[in-house]
């Protein structure tokens, strides 16, 4: 009789995958169905809803590749990279690094790029709300929990957009009419939009979204452009829902 | 129709909520007894949040938790114990349930709710595991039997006799799923009546009911426990004999993947309150005869 890690070990190694579980088989009732077929219940269940999350995460990007050839590759993935803690929304994010080193998604370069915007739109729905700001000091700039940068080389804005109807068509747009720099985040109305940025814009939202005060996010922009206005940009996000601002009951809530 | 006396307040069944369901249910307020989550879904923050914050005023919530791995060889996590105690405070729920396996091994999370050995070496184990979950969330929880395909040779303890010694351990309440007993019993052996009796019926709070499906595993049948269908006409025979047994308990219906329209949902809630009136009356026709 198998101590119950040894015998967890084993089982965990059939389910993913990573084993064949010929050493816990003997421990398990071979009637009715076999063994093997009994565990494989199990195996088929983390392989079945494991792929179908990614799925769900990353639609466009299975559109790009075809059905088959996603679940080809998420089915390795989930085999390679089992999730770590059962919070399956946060479950996918190692997904476009690993699709970027297939050597069958050579030919569509973009690929893992648009995976990247997918996990950012499912980072940015799920991240929490914000505690409303106490403080009024313009010093204090916070952007949204939900707010992240995607950049890439590729119009993955524009690939992602034209795969939002039945019928994805890539020869209206121009892939390579990048590079693009999205900040992405939640909007008031709990969609996920974007706005493109240039360069000197992205470096201070990254400050921003580091934690970096005012000035410090401004030192940054200012390296990528020494031009660089922050107040039509402020105002820009502030217009973007993407900035947490003060909230005055907050406020008379510490006065009092 | 003939009504039973208790000493609780009757509680008309609950539904398993999931999001596409959540505007037809703030419109149209259904009278259920309660709303079940699953308490990962709503761990990450943002809309899902909001939306059960929102759900809460209005119907009390079971948090019913599917990763805690409570029948871990390692121990419980203590980030995700953390994340559901954070849920547990937010939320204020009427139950807070786990099941009676295990999901977690190494950095693996299995997604699934992997069967135990019921040995001495599980029992001392998964009553640490609860024991250290209630100490954290400062409250009993309501342990669930599994949906189980295979069945270990070196299991020497019964499913219900395991469960009852862990009630005696660590005071952890009971969630009895009548659709599990019958798929383990049919996948594994065991007699569901007998089942129903090995348990104590003070200890369970909490009542699942859901439909399974038949599929093939080596030429032999096997069911699998998919909460993707009505429940069935045996399932419903045995649920009267659990409410007979368990009459305090509020009862659940699980039906999660295929999800139907609210109104199919809503109509085997009432189904189930029919289910129960009938049993209850006929238990007092059988003490007045």
């Amino acid at each position: 009789m198998p101590a119950l890690h040894d015998l967890q070990q084993g089982i965990g190694g059939a389910v993913t995958g990573n084993g064949d579980g010929a050493a816990v088989l003997p421990c398990i009732v071979d009637d009715g169905p076999g063994a093997a077929a009994r565990l494989a219940v199990y195996a088929n269940h983390y392989r079945v809803t494991l792929i179908d999350a990614l799925a769900a995460t990353f639609p466009v990007t299975a559109r790009l590749v075809g059905c088959d050839f996603f679940r080809a590759a998420a089915r390795r993935h989930v085999r390679e990279t089992p999730p770590r803690q059962p919070v399956l929304c946060e479950y996918g994010a190692d997904f476009p690094d690993f699709l970027a080193e297939l050597q069958e998604t050579a030919t569509v370069p973009f690929l893992a790029d648009v995976a990247r915007l997918e996990w950012a739109i499912n980072a940015a729905w799920h991240a929490p709300d914000p505690r409303p700001a106490a403080s009024s000091d313009p010093a204090a700039l916070r952007l949204h929990p939900s707010c992240r940068l995607v950049v890439s080389p590729f119009a993955v804005d524009d690939v992602w957009q034209a795969h939002q109807g039945d019928e994805g068509d890539l020869a209206a747009i121009d892939v390579h009419g990048g590079p693009v720099r999205l900040l992405v985040g939640r909007n008031p109305d709990d969609t996920v939009g974007w706005i493109r940025l240039p360069e000197a814009e992205t470096a201070f939202a990254a400050g921003l979204i580091e934690g970096a005060d005012l000035a410090d996010a401004l030192t940054r922009a200012r390296a990528a452009d020494p031009g660089f206005d922050a107040v039509p940009f402020v105002a820009a996000l502030i217009d973007s829902g993407f900035v947490i601002l003060p909230d005055p009951d907050q406020g008379q809530e510490i006065l009092r | 129709m003939r009504t039973t006396s208790s000493a609780q307040p009757r509680r008309g069944a609950g539904i398993g909520f999931r999001t596409p369901h959540f505007a037809e249910i703030v419109a149209t307020r259904p009278r259920v007894g309660f709303l079940e989550v699953h308490a990962e879904n709503y761990m990450a923050g943002g809309p899902p949040a909001r939306q059960l914050h929102a759900l809460r005023s209005d119907w009390p919530i079971s948090l019913h938790g599917v990763g805690l791995s409570l029948g871990s060889a390692e121990g419980l996590s203590a980030a995700h114990l953390e994340r559901l105690a954070v849920l547990v405070e937010r939320t204020r729920p009427l139950l807070v349930s786990e099941h009676l396996s295990w999901s977690v091994v190494g950095d693996a999370y299995l997604n699934d709710l992997l069967p135990l050995p019921y040995t001495e070496e599980s029992l001392r184990l998964v009553s640490e595991n609860v024991a250290r979950a209630q100490d954290r969330l400062g409250r009993r929880i309501l342990i669930e039997n599994p949906s189980v395909y295979l069945r270990f040779e070196h299991s020497a303890i019964g499913e219900p006799e395991f469960l009852s010694e862990l009630v005696r351990r660590t005071d952890c309440g009971l969630l009895v799923d009548v659709n599990n007993i019958f798929v383990s019993c049919a996948n594994v052996g065991g007699d569901p009546q007998a089942w129903l009796a090995a348990v104590p019926a003070q200890a369970v709070e909490e009542i699942h009911l859901a439909g399974h499906s038949v599929n093939d595993a080596d030429g032999v049948r096997i069911l699998i426990d998919d909460h993707g269908s009505p429940v069935p006409p045996p399932v419903w025979d045995l649920y009267e004999d659990a409410v007979r047994r368990f009459p305090a308990a509020p009862t659940l219906i699980e039906w999660d993947s295929n999800l139907p329209p609210l109104a199919i949902l809503l109509a085997e809630a009432a189904k189930a309150d029919r289910r129960r009136d009938r049993a209850l009356s006929e238990t007092s026709d059988a003490r007045a005869a």
